[in-house]
């Protein structure tokens, strides 16, 4: 699997200018070494990680990848908000899909989802697009959407959901983050 | 026919203008019957005349009411003709005049109701052709008025047709023009200018300005000329702050003007008539008037009991009928709409407040299953009310993209004529409607792009037709609605952005490092950088890039984006994506720590700075004296949920002469307020008092920085999970500031420990 930094070396440059995204969708949807399957019979996963935990979310569900700029935090709303940002004009918020386990770093990278709900993924990193078998995204188990998976290991928080599928890979469950569910909460 | 919601507002227009149309003729009339129809408050009530006649041709073209629009155009010719002199503004003129614009309003009213017949235009046709055929006065050479000035020839040819007009209206009004030589230095020129100019207009008429030939060694020179019955000796008082020379340029035609009137106010005597009667024997063209003058019932003694106007010849229910208002609708200012807005959230919270107290009661009295349920329905079924009434108030602020894109074409015509091609421009989605503020700001930036798309897109006829495209070139202007935003998107069929120029150009500008890979995309992206939007950057690049910049960020201010696709050779196409509805408030801004917050100062109720020893209380129950009584004191930073202690420390800070901003003990959490100039108010905490509920509460905040008018940017649809702020504003680049809403924070810490 071709390693999303050698593809997209802007990812990696840093002095990118202002907050134009430096990676969209289309571009991502032309990369040549992406892993080829079936397109019918795959999903395009990018998969990043916050803190020790890995995430991914289908492509198809983002606008790009930018470099985060700094967060204004909320006073308010629900878990899982850290804040917001203002990206090409237009106010993010800011969601740790850890729940709070985002490392305090600075070059971090922070995912832009479609819709309306002006969402965007904070990321300390992103790694890989990583086109998934049908067959392997499994869903997530009902009761136990433990919080070891989803993160937040401190006592107290509410059992949030934000992933219906996963999928294995390196013999760890990497959640799929369902932008449905992120918008409900 | 047009559409109801575009018809009514164009008729809320018309019946604006026609207001004031009858209003200013109304005036006008006056202004003859005292002989001052020569006055200068005439010549300003037949700009504004013109002005809205030709605005009420417009609209009847838009309406889709030829007719009018034609009649509209003539009665427009006529009052052009005022507007040079060529028709003089006597008594019987200015009733008659009035008469026909009381006839227009009518006829405008019955069109748009689709009730007019052709007799009634008829009528108004004949009302018009009395006008266009009233005798002129003996043709007078305006231009033999501007030789009568001591001005040198050169200058002479500076004066446009109107100003010469003015100048000869000024000297058969028995006028002094007077030449006023005047230095200005160029930091101040603007404003300098506009306050002389300014006085001037007071009392007398600035005909024009001429430039000065000889060069100045520092500061521009400038010659007003100006007409006024004052005396030389008023003028140059009037101009000495200026160092101005004054020298009087003409011979005044009557003996009156050779005094010098003690009192620069015009008197009050009225004019001899001075046109020539009005008799069939006068008129021009005998055959082409049609009905004669007197056919028209108009009689033309100048009593004006006689005068008869068109109204009164209807029966008496189609008068009724014909004058009744043009539309349904009132006009409502913006401030009003947003001030509805606030007191409507306001009551929201307050209805949330309740709910929760009644939840508190019902968990320490006890309630039966049933009596909760109950609480929660209604909670909730209030809940959706107020959403459904703000979503209402936020629709009133909304308006059609109808004129600006009717605008746009206009101009896109315009241009296209002038830049000799050929452009057909299609319209889809006029009646998308937008807030008010969006559109206004929208439109230059629209604009702007369809100029460049004219100007460097659409390539001339000839190339066109070498590359087998049709001869014409075609732009789209198109709006639509895609969830809570409008896509407004122009694509023209020219040639396309050159993408390999566009990447030269920015290695050139050093925004692209030589050698650099970049998609598609990121090229065109590379438009809208700084770099090309200088006047040199070479319009042969790409074909576009003249300012795009500006286009960018205005769009972002409106919290929008732009994009941009193109194909070498095929055309381009912009897509400005900006959120339907807008809210712009005049804000505080203010600091905690490290972060600004914005407030809007419709929540502010006073500002203040409180001694710290006049602080009462301790720990979570302090209080301040406001007009007279305790109220609550609490601290911003608490509601915020920063943290912040609740222990009030009031160190003393530094010395005067110490900068701006606090620096005190952070475990405390409490800092004083320093005031603008920088020397620190020892011991001051600044204080905002809102009121919440129908109590007046103090929120201590670290520090008051400034008051600015601010859009407020929405945080999406999931906005409503977020107490305590009403968007976000990006106060500089990059850097996002809270709009808070204080009392949705007093709530949000009031019921959690």
């Amino acid at each position: 699997m071709a390693k999303f930094e050698d593809i997209y070396p802007l990812l990696i440059a840093g002095d990118h200018q202002g907050d134009a995204p430096l990676v969209t969708v289309e571009t991502l949807g032309s990369a040549d070494d992406r892993s080829t399957g079936d397109e019918r019979n795959s999903v395009s996963i990018l998969v990043f990680s916050v803190g020790d935990r890995r995430f991914g979310v289908a492509i198809e569900n983002t606008e790009g990848v930018v470099e985060c700029p700094d967060i204004t935090p909320l006073p308010s709303g629900p878990e899982g908000f850290i804040g917001v940002v203002s990206v090409r004009g237009r106010i993010t918020l800011v969601v740790d899909a850890s729940l709070n386990e985002a490392k305090g770093n600075s070059r971090r990278r922070l995912i832009l989802l479609r819709g309306e709900s002006q969402l965007g993924l904070i990321a300390d990193a992103v790694h890989d697009l990583m086109a998934v078998p049908t067959e392997e995204m499994k869903t997530m188990p009902e009761r136990r959407v433990s919080r070891r998976l989803l993160g937040g290991t401190s006592g107290g928080k509410q059992n949030i959901v934000l992933a219906r599928e996963y999928f294995r890979s390196g013999g760890k469950r990497v959640p799929v983050i369902d932008l449905q569910l992120l918008a409900q909460l | 026919m047009l559409e109801k919601t575009l018809l009514d507002e164009y008729l809320s227009e018309a019946e604006q203008l026609t207001d004031m149309l009858l209003a200013d003729a109304g005036k006008l009339v006056d202004a003859s019957r005292s002989g001052e129809q020569r006055g200068l408050a005439s010549t300003d009530l037949i700009k504004r005349i013109f002005s809205s006649v030709h605005s009420l041709k417009g609209l009847s073209g838009m309406m889709g009411l030829e007719q009018v629009q034609t009649l509209a155009h003539g009665l427009e010719n006529v009052l052009d003709e005022v507007r040079h002199g060529k028709l003089s503004l006597d008594r019987q003129f200015s009733e008659k005049l009035l008469e026909t614009a009381e006839a227009f309003s009518i006829l405008l009213g019955a069109s748009a109701r689709g009730a007019v017949t052709p007799d009634e235009l008829e009528q108004f046709r004949k009302q018009l052709a009395v006008l266009v055929k009233w005798p002129r006065p003996g043709r007078r050479n305006a231009a033999s008025a501007l030789q009568s000035l001591s001005i040198r020839p050169s200058e002479r040819a500076h004066f446009s047709p109107y100003e010469e007009t003015r100048v000869a209206e000024n000297l058969r009004a028995g006028r002094s023009i007077y030449q006023i030589g005047v230095n200005i230095g160029v930091a101040e020129l603007d404003q300098q200018f506009r306050a002389l100019t300014s006085s001037l207009s007071q009392s007398g008429e600035l005909v024009t300005t001429l430039p000065v030939q000889e060069q100045q060694r520092d500061g521009v020179g400038l010659k007003l000329i100006f007409a006024t019955e004052m005396s030389a000796a008023d003028v140059e008082s009037l101009v000495a702050s200026y160092s101005g020379s004054v020298t009087k340029i003409n011979e005044p035609a009557s003996s009156r003007g050779k005094q010098a009137l003690a009192k620069p106010r015009r008197s009050r005597k009225p004019a001899r008539p001075t046109h020539v009667e009005v008799s069939p024997a006068e008129s021009t063209d005998p055959e082409a008037l049609g009905p004669k003058p007197e056919d028209i019932s108009v009689p033309v003694s100048t009593q004006p009991e006689d005068n008869v106007s068109l109204v009164s010849l209807l029966p008496p229910e189609a008068a009724q009928e014909a004058l009744q208002p043009l539309s349904n609708s009132v006009t409502v200012q913006l401030s009003h709409i947003d001030e509805i807005s606030g007191l409507a959230h306001e009551l929201s919270i307050e209805a949330e407040r309740l709910s929760e107290m009644a939840r508190q009661i019902m968990g320490v009295k006890g309630a039966t299953p049933r009596e909760r349920f109950d609480l929660k329905q209604t909670s909730r079924r209030i809940e959706r009310r107020f959403l459904e009434l703000e979503e209402r108030l936020v629709d009133l602020r909304m308006i059609s993209l109808s004129r600006t894109f009717t605008r746009a074409a206009r101009l896109a015509g315009q241009l296209a004529n002038d830049l000799g091609k050929s452009v057909q421009v299609e319209i889809s989605g006029r009646s998308t409607l937008l807030d008010k503020t969006i559109v206004d700001h929208l439109t230059g930036p629209l604009f702007h792009l369809l100029r460049n798309a004219i100007d460097h897109g659409i390539e001339t006829a000839d190339e066109r037709i070498r590359q087998g495209k049709p001869e014409g070139g075609r732009i789209k202007l198109e709006a639509r609605i895609e969830g809570t935003r409008a896509i407004i998107s122009i694509d023209d069929d020219g040639r396309g952005v050159d993408v390999d120029e566009v990447l030269a150009r920015a290695v050139e500008i050093g925004a692209v490092p030589p050698g650099e890979q970049l998609t598609q995309e990121e090229i065109l992206r590379l438009i809208f950088l700084p770099g090309f939007s200088t006047a040199d950057a070479v319009s042969e690049v790409s074909g576009r890039g003249v300012g795009l910049e500006t286009v960018e960020r205005a769009v972002r201010e409106l919290g929008g984006e732009i994009s941009l696709s193109s194909q070498k050779g095929k055309g381009s196409q912009f897509r400005i994506a900006v959120p339907t509805t807008q809210m712009m408030i005049s804000a505080f801004i203010i600091r905690v720590g490290e972060l600004q917050y914005a407030i809007n100062a419709a929540q502010i109720v006073e500002l203040m700075r409180v001694p710290a020893s006049k602080i009462i209380g301790l720990d979570g129950k302090r209080r301040i004296k406001w007009r007279g009584d305790p109220i609550p004191l609490l601290e911003l930073r608490f509601l915020l949920g920063l943290g912040g202690a609740r222990r009030l420390s009031v160190a003393h800070t530094e010395q005067k002469g110490a900068s701006r901003g606090v620096a005190v003990d952070d475990r405390n959490g409490f800092r004083n307020a320093t005031s603008s100039n920088g020397s620190s108010t020892e011991g001051k905490v600044a204080a905002l008092v809102t009121r919440i509920a129908d109590r007046h509460v103090a929120i201590a905040v670290e520090e008051f920085q400034d008051q600015r008018e601010i859009i407020v940017k929405s945080l999406g649809l999931m906005a409503k999970r977020f107490r305590g702020v009403t968007g976000a504003v990006e106060l500089e680049l990059g850097k996002v500031a809270l709009v808070l809403d204080l009392p949705g924070l007093v709530m949000l810490r009031s019921f959690r420990a």
